[in-house]
């Protein structure tokens, strides 16, 4: 699993997922929980400045443990909505794990 | 033991009626359910993506309503507005008169989700975007009357949909068409699907990031707020679309081929301008072309085909029409500015002339030689050349005028003739939305056909101008007082 910090986010092949967030102390631990929950994906970043893409290709999973783990404090996944202006592909919601996915 | 969302939700989001008392189709008439031959059973495999209940609902509402007043209040005490770029300031201007009353409208069409949407699921959802749209309504409404007592241009927010303001009669007459007069099926794939998940990302995310870069961290951070609350009700769209496709694929197709066209032409008038000519040049992020190729054709459209969409058949036009429109949209709305409520940009100079080239290789050949005109008429202290004395034809889907959706070259007239009426169109594709359904279009008037008509007296600029309820005190002029042509005038003396 690596890290990549994106420029042009055009350039990026097209089955990206995952979130949106606007950039602060929570988008450096999505990136970080999103690396752990996704053991074996590259996850791709596209820092715009005021917002961050946070993505993987195909299915990007993050879980509230993970989360919690690198932000060091308690978060319900559905707090994250206040900082999460949007995401890319298809969205499954449950209590302990957030998935953006494509089926095609 | 304290039950997980997930033991309930499934439980709470079916509670519904048997009906007795009322035949099925008085209490949800299809006329708004939008239904039609699709079966009840079909409506039971709609899911939603984003969860939400009441309880957590509150709860992060509650700190996104904190973080903003929060922020609002800092700025304003810091009296950012007052040192903001004043170009920018006008796509502040923009934003509030054109967009504030669309979150009202908005408040409408959920609330129509809430009371007849086909499933209680759905309806359930649309309780929290009614809500939500309340709050915009209300956040740009607050943040306006904030700074009303540095520009009475902010009056617009609540004053705009009151006027017949051309550019706002246009946004008006989209949203009149998708948001109060549609039902519910054909609202989530315009409005939730194609306007909310495509479009607005490129006004509330994409223009936000600009904003803050322009230093504006209030509008900055009441966009993303906004759009925080978007991301969630615009998945309404998507298990709609999911059983469309079940059911009705070609119905989904045509309504969402529709939408995205009369998107792309609302928002190259609104955030294009903003993007390209009216942020500082130093603060731009990308181009309205890459926000655009990043957020619509790459995150919006992949979704679209996971669902088993095509690309709409005017695919390339609207490539194309991604390096004119805006720009045609942008040279009319600043020759044409008495007739708007904020000050438009002209963006360029000389610098900003090397960036739209860079970024758009074909805007000299396009607009250059129509902007020299301009600068040679305002060194030549002939002002009166660069102003407007006439209308232009508008067309009779957008509202825009024609000839600003391609190049300069792509004047070929688009026109159809419905029950003995001409209509004209801004585009072929303008005219492929009339056709599929004259009867939605044929009845309105846009403001050149009521000039003609003799609906707007007297007769000349001026009287259009008093139509409009422009004032002196909002009335557009160019935002730098055109100090910018000073630049050229040594070579246009040579």
């Amino acid at each position: 699993m690596t890290v990549f910090d994106v420029e042009d986010a055009a350039s990026l092949e097209p089955n990206l997922v995952g979130p949106v967030i606007r950039s602060g102390a929570l988008a450096e631990a999505v990136i970080e929980a999103v690396a752990d929950d996704n053991p074996g994906a590259d996850v791709f970043v596209v820092d715009r400045d005021d917002y961050v893409r946070i993505h993987t290709a195909q299915t990007c999973r993050l879980t509230r443990a993970s989360l919690e783990l690198r932000l060091g404090r308690p978060l319900p996944l559905a707090a994250l909505e206040m900082d999460m202006p949007s995401f890319a592909g298809r969205l499954r919601t449950r209590t302990e794990e957030y998935l953006w996915f494509y089926q095609s | 033991m304290l039950l997980n969302r997930d033991d309930w939700y499934d439980i709470s989001r079916d509670l519904d009626w048997t009906l007795s008392y009322v035949d099925e189709e008085v209490a949800f008439p299809q006329c708004w359910t939008g239904k039609r031959a699709i079966p009840d059973e079909a409506w039971q495999a709609w899911d939603e993506p984003f969860r939400v209940s009441y309880r957590d609902y509150v709860r992060v509402q509650r700190e996104k309503e904190s973080g903003v007043k929060a922020v609002g209040d800092a700025m304003l005490r810091a009296g950012v507005y007052q040192k903001l770029d004043p170009a920018h300031v006008a796509a502040a201007h923009l934003h509030m008169g054109t967009t504030c009353m669309v979150e009202y409208m908005a408040v409408t069409m959920q609330s129509r989700f809430c009371r007849f949407a086909p499933t209680p699921r759905w309806r359930n959802l649309g309780v929290f975007g009614m809500l939500d749209e309340t709050r915009h309504t209300q956040l740009d409404l607050r943040f306006s009357h904030d700074l009303l007592r540095f520009d009475p241009r902010f009056d617009w927010a609540q004053k705009a949909f009151h006027t017949n303001e051309w550019g706002v009669l246009a946004v008006k007459n989209f949203f009149d068409d998708i948001m109060l007069s549609s039902d519910c099926v054909e609202a989530a794939l315009a409005t939730s699907l194609t306007v909310e998940h495509g479009f607005t990302n490129i006004q509330f995310v994409a223009l936000a990031a600009d904003a803050m870069a322009a230093g504006d961290v209030n509008w900055s951070n009441l966009l993303s707020s906004i759009q925080t609350d978007e991301a969630r009700h615009a998945q309404q769209g998507f298990p709609t679309l999911q059983v469309l496709m079940e059911h009705d694929p070609q119905r989904a197709q045509q309504a969402i081929d529709v939408a995205f066209w009369r998107s792309t032409r609302l928002f190259q008038t609104l955030t294009g301008p903003a993007m390209d000519y009216y942020t500082p040049l130093d603060q731009r992020k990308m181009s309205f072309k890459e926000f655009m190729l990043e957020w619509v054709v790459n995150h919006h459209e992949r979704i679209l085909a996971d669902y088993g969409l095509s690309k709409p058949w005017y695919w390339d036009k609207f490539l194309h029409s991604l390096e004119n429109g805006h720009h045609a949209m942008h040279l009319g709305l600043w020759f044409w500015r008495p007739t708007l409520f904020w000050k438009p940009n002209a963006g360029v100079s000389k610098a900003e002339r090397e960036w739209l080239n860079e970024k758009y290789p074909t805007w000299e050949e396009n607009w250059g030689g129509y902007w020299d005109q301009i600068i040679a008429n305002i060194n030549a202290g002939r002002m009166d050349l660069t102003l407007p004395e006439t209308l232009p034809a508008l067309c009779n889907v957008t509202q825009l005028p024609l000839g600003s959706a391609m190049s300069r070259h792509d004047l070929e007239p688009a026109v159809s003739v419905y029950e003995g009426r001409t209509y004209q169109f801004d585009s072929d594709i303008s005219k492929w939305c009339f056709d599929l359904d004259p009867a939605r279009y044929a009845g309105h008037m846009n403001v050149v056909d009521r000039f003609i008509a003799g609906q707007i007296q007297p007769m000349s600029l001026a009287g259009g101008l008093e139509w409009m309820g422009l004032t002196p005190d909002v009335m557009g002029d160019d935002a730098y007082g055109y100090r910018w042509a000073a630049e050229y005038a040594p070579a246009m003396a040579d």
